[in-house]
This record gives structure tokens, sequence and C-alpha cells, in this order.
């Protein structure tokens, strides 16, 4: 709502500096997103909160400030009497089809408009000051009605209206060439007001192109209507058709604005000697008007949920102060009309919070009674896991989670062959037309940026992030790219492998005292514009899932006797896993075995085709008594015997 | 000799090449056992020598253990050469303490989450207890539970995008409210952080971005009380004791009173400026109502905080876009723990 300082002092008196004004309307919640300079006055642009219909026009804000601070101190009201009429209501037949919307229907005609007939110049100069086109003398006077009291009124050419005029709703695929220039396709939703052959306007929002005033038009209909903002919410929206009258209409007119309106008009046109006008009908269905509400004042809820100490004549005088009438017999108020924001004793808080002002309100502590749960949250869980990454060189990155449809991002981190995409309906550009399955398409892409802005020999990147396929899982995936370590002086880096993602696996489930066989996640290997990424996808839920049923971390007695290691070298079945070798041995039942270590996995020249040479260090250790070297002999042909019935090994020599 | 003799003697050669080999220490020293186990002079050749001595099987047997053994310390030797070039192990004794060190094992924490933590730590230690909620929500969790009905202008503010399936991505984080009011029994105190989504894209917005809701719902929560926690979240998140807060009247439908918080900052022209920082409120009674919470014997405030803008003003980050690119020079500006 943009309104100049000369036009708010035709309402009220003002005193203190431009500054200074602007500052007591933010604080009263008429946020002042801009002010600027114009000759010799102060263009305000104020970003209204949508409750605050009653300050779309310069008497609302001047209203306003009265009520913030009576230094804006009131001017003295100008004449509201109705000026004798010049010419006859021609007697158009109105039926109003829908009353509840338009309970209130009021207008009056203005004939031998002539072409050389001028708005008033002051009109002129307010409307170009807050930037508002001119575009016909009478249209433009009621635009200016319309910014200084807040009633958005519509000028039909009179000559061109056939018949009766309805206020109905539109017939499913009624075409409207609306003002802007554009044709609207209307539903059974929009309400418009129609004469026999056309439609004239959509109710409340903008009129059509054919029966819109020119530079010819000599008779007008002027309409100065009530819209009830229930029917008149999200029409405008629906058609993405905005307009000055529907911004105000959908927030709330005053109802009593209607006449007030027409005859303001006429006393401009009257004083101006523009043309003539005929007198005012008002078309009523008084049961359908808003009522205004009675709210019962609870003075003490008011102290206290504010947090101050005022009293109940206070709280009274500030209600007053913002319009309200108070019955002190009941305890009751009653809300101005032209306040829709309030209805309940909630809005009476608020309204006396906010005349109290915000800042005068003391700042108390809390006491508070609540003990937060000592569990794991699963922020701290993945901060933890956060944690482990930054010491271990990964940067993490958060990505969007939409993406377009792309073969890597067609598969979800479970499964390749995913189909299932949830995709937006309402989505701003392809590239970002559906939610993404998986963070590892992401994180590569991240690679592929950065190794176009740089040349790095090593990537590592994570991300942990809410992933959507048939549900939601939070996932963590790691992508990683190249040499293990950054270029260095002192060795060159080895270069990544799966197992590299292992050793993440495994270091997650002790960081959280579980297995590896606890986690739910898959290591795999992708190649994408001929680079080859190495990543893991890790389920975060099932992890904070597995955390939850956990127990707790405690001390288990150990030995300090000696222990003895024996190693055994052997060649088995490339196909064998690794973790079968690691059941047959634990099946053999030796106590003594505390440890078996993979030191060395070969698969090359000097081993048969399809097998592998697996080296196995096992340390044997009795908790009573010192082991003898027989007796570890004796365990290491027994879990020999065991890996040759299994597997058919073959010891190396 | 025997075959057996030369059996025995080879393991003996062979166990002294394996221990001498592992203690050398630089390429020279290795040269020197190479000579020592390997050339002319050294007992393996003198073996090989002695083989004429045996006769067939028993020399050929021989034969193949002298191989076995030769190959074995060839190995040893190429094996530790690979060691000690990867080690440059000439350079241990000498140490400079002015040379870098080898590849450092530090990533980064990107900003979000590091601004994200920041501001968590300090409401859980005014005892907010940290919870999420789902991203995919439907409309009456993003909604109509917070007041906001179908035809509520203020759906205009918030442009959402919709799923196929008629949910949507939740516009806000106060839909974690509704949820945790549908779960919980006063007192409630909660902060619930996470990603929301909104139809936006320009300079100063992105299509998602991250929000910290909170939520403290008991009896006699005042508005005065909201405005102590807020003070203190402020004064400690931007580390500044004198910091200039200021509380300005707004509108949301879930709260009333509503309020818009703003600091004071200076611009880079060294003028004092207020820069809305987040929005808040006392819980509309209509909220906690349709939680099945009674607002005759409860009330409540609620905040939500947008990250981006914390992050941004607190680290000096002008281009909201520059979270998402995930750029390294960008991500490891921000290494500090």
């Amino acid at each position: 709502m943009k309104v100049t300082r000369s036009w708010l002092e035709n309402y009220i008196e003002i005193t203190n500096t431009t500054d200074e004004l602007c500052h007591d309307l933010t604080m009263a919640g008429l946020e002042v997103d801009d002010v600027s300079k114009i000759e010799n006055d102060y263009l305000i642009d104020i970003d209204l909160t949508p409750n605050r219909s009653d300050c779309l026009s310069a008497r609302g804000i001047s209203r306003e400030l009265n009520s913030i601070n009576p230094r804006y101190k009131k001017k003295p009201i100008a004449d509201s009497s109705e000026p004798n009429p010049t010419c006859k209501n021609t007697g158009l037949k109105f039926n109003i089809l829908e009353s509840n919307i338009c309970p209130r229907y009021g207008y009056m005609y203005l004939e031998n408009v002539s072409s050389e007939c001028r708005a008033p110049e002051y009109v002129n100069k307010r409307l170009s000051d807050i930037g508002i086109t001119l575009i016909h003398p009478i249209v433009d006077i009621l635009n200016y009605i319309m910014i200084d009291i807040g009633q958005p009124m519509h000028a039909y050419d009179a000559d061109k209206i056939n018949g009766e005029i309805t206020i109905r709703m539109a017939k499913d695929k009624e075409i409207m060439s609306a003002l802007d220039g554009n044709k609207y396709k209307l539903n059974s939703e929009n309400i418009v007001v129609s004469d026999s052959s056309q439609i004239m306007s959509l109710a409340g929002i903008i009129g059509s192109e054919e029966i819109s005033v020119s530079g010819n038009t000599k008779n007008i209909l002027v309409e100065s209507a009530f819209f009830t903002p229930s029917a008149m919410a999200n029409k405008a929206r629906i058609l993405k058709l905005q307009t000055e009258s529907s911004h105000r209409f959908e927030r709330g007119v005053d109802y009593n604005l209607p006449r007030e309106a027409l005859v303001y008009l006429s006393q401009i046109i009257e004083e101006n000697k523009i043309c003539d006008f005929s007198n005012i009908d008002l078309i009523d269905h008084e049961h359908c008007i808003p009522q205004e509400k009675k709210v019962k004042i609870n003075q003490d809820n008011i102290r206290k949920s504010i947090g101050i100490d005022i009293s109940d004549e206070a709280i009274i005088n500030i209600l007053l102060s913002a319009g309200c009438k108070f019955d002190k017999k009941s305890n009751t108020v009653l809300n101005p009309s032209y306040r829709y924001d309030l209805g309940i004793h909630a809005d009476y808080v608020e309204e006396v919070a906010r005349l109290y002002g915000y800042d005068n309100i003391p700042v108390t502590s809390e006491k508070i009674n609540i003990e937060p749960s000592k569990k794991y949250t699963p922020f701290e869980i993945t901060n933890k896991i956060r944690q482990y990454f930054y010491n271990n060189s990964y940067s993490e990155c958060i990505n969007y989670s939409f993406v377009s449809d792309n073969l890597l991002e067609n598969s979800n981190w479970k499964s390749e062959d995913f189909k299932n995409h949830n995709k937006i309906s309402n989505y701003m550009s392809l590239e970002q037309n559906k939610l993404r399955s998986n963070l590892v398409s992401s994180l590569i892409r991240n690679i592929e940026y950065n190794n176009n802005m740089s040349s790095e020999n090593s990537y590592r990147f994570f991300e942990i992030s809410t992933v959507f396929s048939d549900n939601a899982e939070k996932v963590l995936s790691c992508v990683v790219n190249g040499d293990k370590h950054e270029e260095q002086w002192s060795s060159k880096s080895p270069k990544f492998d799966k197992y590299d993602m292992t050793t993440i696996a495994e270091d997650i489930s002790r960081l959280f005292g579980l297995n590896k066989s606890d986690l739910s996640y898959v290591i795999k290997d992708v190649k994408s514009n001929g680079k080859k990424y190495i990543y893991m996808t890790l389920s975060v839920d099932n992890l904070i899932r597995k955390i939850t049923n956990n127990t707790k971390e405690h001390h288990v007695n150990y030995t300090k006797l000696p222990y003895i290691r024996r190693d055994l070298s052997f060649v088995i079945d490339e196909s064998i896993e690794y973790q079968s070798i690691l059941k047959i041995i634990e099946e053999t039942n030796v106590h003594s075995l505390k440890k078996t270590l993979l030191f060395d996995l070969y698969i090359g020249k000097n081993i048969p085709d399809k097998k592998k040479s697996l080296g196995i260090g096992f340390i044997f250790q009795d908790k009573e008594k010192t082991l003898t070297h027989e007796e570890a002999d004796g365990y290491i042909e027994k879990i020999l015997g065991q890996l040759k019935d299994q597997f058919k090994i073959e010891l190396r020599k | 000799m025997s075959g057996d003799t030369l059996k025995k003697d080879l393991e003996r050669v062979l166990d002294e090449a394996l221990k001498s080999i592992k203690d050398v220490s630089n390429l020279s020293d290795l040269e020197k056992a190479r000579v020592h186990f390997l050339g002319k002079k050294s007992a393996l050749i003198g073996f090989m020598k002695s083989l004429s001595g045996l006769n067939g099987e028993e020399k050929a047997n021989a034969g193949k253990n002298l191989n076995t053994v030769k190959q074995q310390i060839n190995q040893l030797l190429s094996d530790k050469k690979i060691s000690l070039s990867n080690s440059n192990s000439n350079l241990k004794d000498e140490f400079d303490l002015s040379m870098p060190g080898k590849a450092s094992s530090i990533g980064s924490i990107h900003p979000i989450t590091k601004i994200m933590n920041n501001a968590i730590e300090i409401f859980e230690s005014l005892k907010f207890e940290c919870v999420e909620g789902p991203e995919i929500e439907d409309d009456f969790h993003n909604f109509t539970a917070l007041n906001i009905p179908e035809s509520h202008p203020a759906r205009a503010m918030h442009d959402t995008f919709y799923l196929e399936n008629s949910f949507l991505l939740r516009t806000h984080t106060s839909s974690v409210q509704v949820r945790t009011m549908g779960e919980q029994n006063p007192p409630i105190r909660i902060i619930a952080p996470g990603k929301v989504y909104r139809k936006d894209s320009d300079i100063t917005h992105t299509p998602m971005f991250h929000q910290i809701e909170g939520l403290y719902v008991d009896k006699n929560v005042s508005f005065s009380n909201l405005k102590s926690v807020i003070n203190i979240f402020l004064k400690n998140f931007f580390e500044e004791d004198d910091l200039r807060i200021r509380f300005r009247p707004s509108y949301f439908p879930f709260t009333e009173p509503s309020a818009e918080v703003d600091i004071e900052y200076l611009d880079s022209k060294g003028n004092k400026n207020w820069l809305e920082i987040l929005g808040c409120g006392m819980v509309h009674p209509n909220v906690l109502e349709m939680a099945n919470i009674d607002s005759k014997i409860y009330s409540g405030y609620a905040f939500g905080l947008g990250v981006e803008r914390l992050a941004m003003l607190k680290l000096g980050i002008t281009d909201l876009r520059l979270f998402y690119e995930n750029d390294l020079r960008f991500l490891k500006q921000f290494q500090r723990i």
C-alpha cells in the first residue's frame, strides 16, 4: 500500500518527521518497506499484513496512526451530506441472485460525461504520486476514492448495457474478455455481474473490455458494492488475476462504505462540475451483511498472556482508541465494521499488546519444569556421523531434493530398477520435476562440478538427507573418486577402492556399539562421463532404530596372559565369501581363539584361475593359563581341518 | 654334503635374510644385503657349487630347494625396495619442523549444518528437545491445523509444491508443531529443524531452504516469556551481549499476537539498520484446540527461524545460491569445528 505523507495529512496532524512517522507505523505492525522523497512530499510504501484490510486506504492508515498515538490528532471530518442529484436514475433493473455474496449493491448514474471533462488536479497528482496510471477522469476519481477511503468501485458504459443486470455465478466455460486484455475461461465458482447479453465484470475483480468506459463514453453506471470476503477468497488467485479491487474485497471492505463512496463521488463531481449525477441507490440484503461481534473481555487473561501489569481501565482505553465500542455492564466489546481481524478474545489480546507496544512489554524469564529426554535424538546421531566424516577429510554437501529425469537418478539406493518416483505436479522446471530417490547422483554431480572448476585428484563428499521412493527414508551417502588422499610429498596415494567404504561402514557401526551386520547399506561403483565413482549408502533410519534398541556400553574383563599367533596362508575358491570362512572358524568352537585377522588377499600370478589366496592370522589366548605352543598348534590343526573339509583349501608354502 | 644338511643350511640362510633385510633402513644397505645373500661370494653361490657333489635325484631336489630360497630372498629384497622408496626413509632421521605434514584428514561440515547445530545447541541449553517431522506432508498438518483454511489469503504467501498423489512438500517446519501436539500432552517444549520447500526461485529465494521451528506449550506461558527466550537465543547466537533486538507486530495465521523480530546491524557503509531475523508469536487458540489442547488452561509460543538467513548474517555470505552449489572453495572455508 502506497500513500504520501501529505495525503495522510488530509486526515491527521503530523508534527514529527517522516522517519518518526514510519517508525511508529512499523512498530505497530504496518511495516514500512520504503520511503522516498518526492518534491515536497514523501512516498511511503507499507507492506500490509493480510489481516489489516482496514489500512488499505489513506483514511485507514490515518485512523490507525491516531490509535497508535493521539499526537496524530484527527482533523475535522468533511461534510458527508449527499448533494442534490442533477439527473435521474434511468431505472435499470437489478437481480441479485447471490445475495450472500453481494449483500449490498450501490449504484448511481452519471450523464453527459464530455470528452472535455477533467478530474480535479489533486486527484491526478495524488494518483500519479503513488504510481497509479491515469485512465479516464471518472475512472481516476473512482480510483482516488478507493485509495482515499478504501471502497473499490467500477464504471460501466451505461449505453452499452442491455436489459436486466444480474449478479450470478458464471456458467462453465463462459468466456470473458477483461480490461487487462486477457480472455478468461470461467467456471461455476466465479461470480459475475452481467446483463442480458454479456458479462459486465468479474464481480469485485475486473471489468470486461466491451462495456468499459472510454473517451467517447457519454453515460456511466457506477457500481459501489459490498462483496463478502469469504466469497471473494481465492477467486482472483485461482485466475492469477490480482487487482487493487480484488485485493481489498478478499481481505474485507467495510460494508458501510458503498454509500459513503458514492456520496463522496457525487460531491467531487458537483464541486468540479464534471457531469450530471443521479441519486444513490442501494440494494440491501440486510441479513447477509456481516454482524459486529460481541466479545467478553477477560482483563486477567490479557495481563497474563502478554505478561504486563496494566489496569482494567487502561486495557479498555486501548480498545476504545482502536475504534471498538465497550459495554461496561457486560464487560464486552464490539469491533468496528472495518476491523475484520477482531472477532475472538485472542484478537483483543493482540490488539492490546500491539497498541501497548511490543517494545514496552517486559522480558520475563521462564520457570520450566520439563526435563528433556536423555535419549540420543536423530539429530545428535547424524551429527556424530558428520563428525566422523569431517575427521576423515570428507566434505559435507547439501543438495536440492529435486532432480530431473536422468539415468543415474532413476535408481533408488536399494534397487537399480526403481520407477516409482515422487513427481511434483506443479514443478518449476524439468530439471526439478521430481524428488530424488538417492543422494549418489547429486554427489557425483557435485564432484563433476568441482572437477570442472579445479583439478583435484581426490574427491570425498557425503550428504545426509531424506530420499523419496515408496517411502521417505533418511540416508547417508558418501561418494569418492580418484586418490585416497590429496597430493603430498611423502608418498603417492593409492586409489580408492570399495574396501575403503567397508571401513566406513565398520567404523560407523563401532561408533554406535553395533555390528556391521546391523547396518543396512550398499557399496557399489558407478561410471559417469568416463569416470569411476565408488559409493556407500547407508540407511540412517535403520541405524537410529538399531541404536534405540542398543544396550549400554560396559566393561569386560580381559586377561593379561601372553598370546600366541599362528598364520595360515591358503588358496580357496574365489567365490567363497569371507563371512562364510569366519563362520566355519567360529563353528570349530576354539574358545581360546581371541581374534582372527585377515592380513593378505591376493589374486593373480601364481594363483590358479578362479581362486584367491588368503592370509589369516589367529591369535590364541587362554583366560586362566599360559597357552603352550603345542596347544596352539592343536587349535590351528583343528581349524585347518575344518577349512579343508568345508572349502577344499590348499595351504600355500 | 648331504641333501639334508643342505636343507638345514638353506633354512638358516633364509632365516638370516628375513631378519637382516627387515632391519635395512635405506637403499644402500639394501644393496649391501643383496650382495651378501645373492652375490658371488654369498653362501648360496657356495651351495650351488657344492651341488656337483650330489647324485641324480638328490641333486635335483637340492637344486629345487636352492632355487626356491633364492626366489624368496629376491622377493624379500624387491618388497623392501618398494617400501623404502615409498617412505623416503633416507629422510627419516632428518626432521624439518617447517615442512608441511602429510595429507590432512580434516574435511568440512556444510555451513547450513553448522549454523543449525549452533542454534540447536543454544535451544537445547534452554531445555528444548530437538524433534523431526516428515518433509512430505498433507494439507491438514501444513495448513488446516495451523489455522490456514483453504480460502485463507495467507495461503497465497505459501507457494506450495504439490505431489501427484495430493500430498505436498511442507512449506514450513510449523507442521512439526502440529504433529508433536498430536502425540504429546503439555508441557511441550520442542525445536524442529529441517528442510522446507516453496515454489520460489530468485536471488533471495531458493525452492528449498531450512528452518528451525520452536514451540512451548504449558500453563501460564506469556508473550513476555517469548521475548525472553528470543533475546537469549539471539544474543548467544550472535555472541553479542549488547545486540539490539526489537519485536514488531506482524501477522501469521497460527499465532496471535504475532511478531517479527529485527536485530540491529551495521551495513557496509557503517549505517545502523534493522534486519528481520525471525517470526514468532503466541500459539493461536484455534491451533491449540485443533490439537485437542484446552486453550483456556494452556497457552504457548512458537517461533520460526530461517537458517540460510542466519548463516548469511553470521558468516558474511551474500549470495544464497552458494549454499547449494557445493563448491569446495566455498565448503572448505568453514573448516573450524
